[in-house]
């Protein structure tokens, strides 16, 4: 699949139409009535203490393939991230925190819902199967006009939680970042930034806080960039053996 | 391993899009059901889009511009609805993936959708409740818009038979209370306005069982 670049102006003119206006004041935004937390109740704890079956799981997923697709990519225009290769631990966070409403994802909502997917030993369940599967070769990039930027504040700013090459840590549920969706990653750090994504961890939002536009779409064109190991990597135009 | 059923359906379309290139989604951009099946709409609406999960709403065999219509409006932000159980408006989860396909395409879908054959009815649980329904339907004034059982409606107007409930007296509520306000709905506020939720829920529990 060809690999789509967006412009800077066409990103923020997208950000700008986002259709819920982002506050300006993380604070702000908590006091909408919605509760933030980084780790907040759900069945995060109890899934993870779940022998996951690997089996049931890629039942569960083909759910979820009809956005995040089969071979777990999601679309490389950001509307759905790549699931492929993410932490087990970040998974069935992510999932139970969808389920318990403290994380907001309309699209997604439904899916989370144990009449949807199942209990939680399904959120065990397929999390495992989708930690196991290989990711994308070609994710989708930012513009590549402001890397050098990128890979400063990178330095700077984000290695001393998702690692020097983006690959995340499965034991503190910082998520693997190398070879995610460049439009997803800007969306999501918005919305961290602003409150919106309110079960981000709380360093994170105080660390952003003083990025610019320019600075954001730089760190993460260049987070775009990196790439997994190969052996975490799929070839180009792999389908996945399971839903043949 | 052999995966059954619409699952291999939507897999199979999938498959094809994500592996193809440019050239398969611009060989087949008009091709309504496969793009029912791989810009996600299947994900909600269910196979052949009359098995929908939750309250949204059985689209198969409803009316061509109707449903192209209401697509296009979520898509703008024109129609919008209450709030779900998740605290967003019910349309916002779809109205969120809209960009996904332009006018064409939502034409094409919605002409795929209308050419299928109609949901089956919910079987009748409570015949006093429903027999009430019906009468609350022919009182008041429903027909006017929607023909006798919502079946032969004006040009453009939505079919209401086989509608599931949950989703018709969201709807009806939703127009009554001003929450919902694109294409004709406005006409209908004086009609829903002398129902209570009550007799919303009677005539959506009516319309649910009346086979198109």
């Amino acid at each position: 699949m060809r690999i789509k670049t967006l412009s800077v102006a066409s990103v923020l003119a997208a950000l700008a139409f986002a259709p819920v206006a982002l506050a300006a004041d993380p604070a702000a935004a908590a006091a909408d009535g919605k509760k933030s937390g980084w780790m907040q109740e759900s069945e995060r704890d109890d899934a993870l203490h779940l022998t996951p079956n690997k089996d049931k799981g890629r039942e569960v997923y083909e759910v979820c393939s009809a956005c995040h697709m089969p071979n777990g990519w999601g679309l490389d225009d950001g509307t759905f991230p790549q699931l492929a290769g993410q932490h087990r631990t970040v998974i069935v966070k992510q999932l139970a925190d969808i389920r318990a409403g403290n994380r907001d994802n309309p699209t997604m909502y439904p899916f989370a819902l144990p009449s949807e997917i199942g209990g939680t030993q399904s959120i065990a369940d397929v999390a495992d199967y989708i930690a196991g599967l290989r990711m994308t070769p070609e994710n989708g990039v930012g513009p590549g006009t402001d890397l050098e930027h990128g890979a400063k504040l990178y330095a700077d700013n984000c290695v001393r939680c998702h690692g020097a090459n983006g690959e995340g840590d499965n034991d503190k549920f910082y998520p693997r970042i190398q070879a995610q969706h460049y439009n997803y990653l800007v969306r999501q750090y918005q919305w961290i930034k602003a409150g919106k994504r309110r079960n981000a961890n709380p360093d994170m939002v105080k660390q952003i806080q003083t990025f610019t536009d320019k600075d954001t779409l730089a760190v993460l064109d260049y987070v775009s960039r990196l790439k997994p190991p190969a052996e975490l990597t799929a070839p180009k135009g792999w389908e996945n053996p399971d839903f043949k | 391993m052999r995966v059954r059923g619409f699952h291999g359906m939507i897999l199979g379309a999938a498959v094809l899009m994500s592996a193809g290139t440019a050239l398969a989604e611009d060989a087949a951009p008009l091709d309504g059901k496969k793009l029912f099946l791989t810009k996600t709409c299947v994900a909600c609406h269910g196979k052949d889009g009359s098995k929908a999960i939750l309250k949204y709403p059985n689209i198969a065999a409803q009316d061509a511009k109707y449903l192209a219509a209401q697509i296009k409006d979520i898509k703008a932000g024109t129609r919008v609805a209450a709030k779900g159980d998740d605290g967003n408006p019910r349309t916002k989860g779809m109205a969120d993936v809209l960009h996904l396909v332009d006018d064409a395409q939502i034409d094409a879908i919605s002409t795929w959708l209308a050419g299928l054959p109609a949901p089956a009815p919910a079987a009748v649980e409570n015949a006093e409740r429903v027999a009430q329904g019906a009468d609350l339907y022919k009182k008041s004034g429903c027909i006017t818009c929607h023909g006798p059982d919502g079946k032969k409606p004006l040009a453009t107007y939505p079919k209401l038979a086989g509608a599931k409930k949950d989703y018709a007296a969201l709807q009806i509520k939703d127009i009554r209370d001003g929450v919902r306000t694109n294409g004709k709905s406005k006409l209908m506020v004086s009609f829903a306005k002398k129902l209570n939720d009550e007799q919303i829920e009677l005539i959506s529990e009516y319309l649910g069982t009346v086979a198109q």
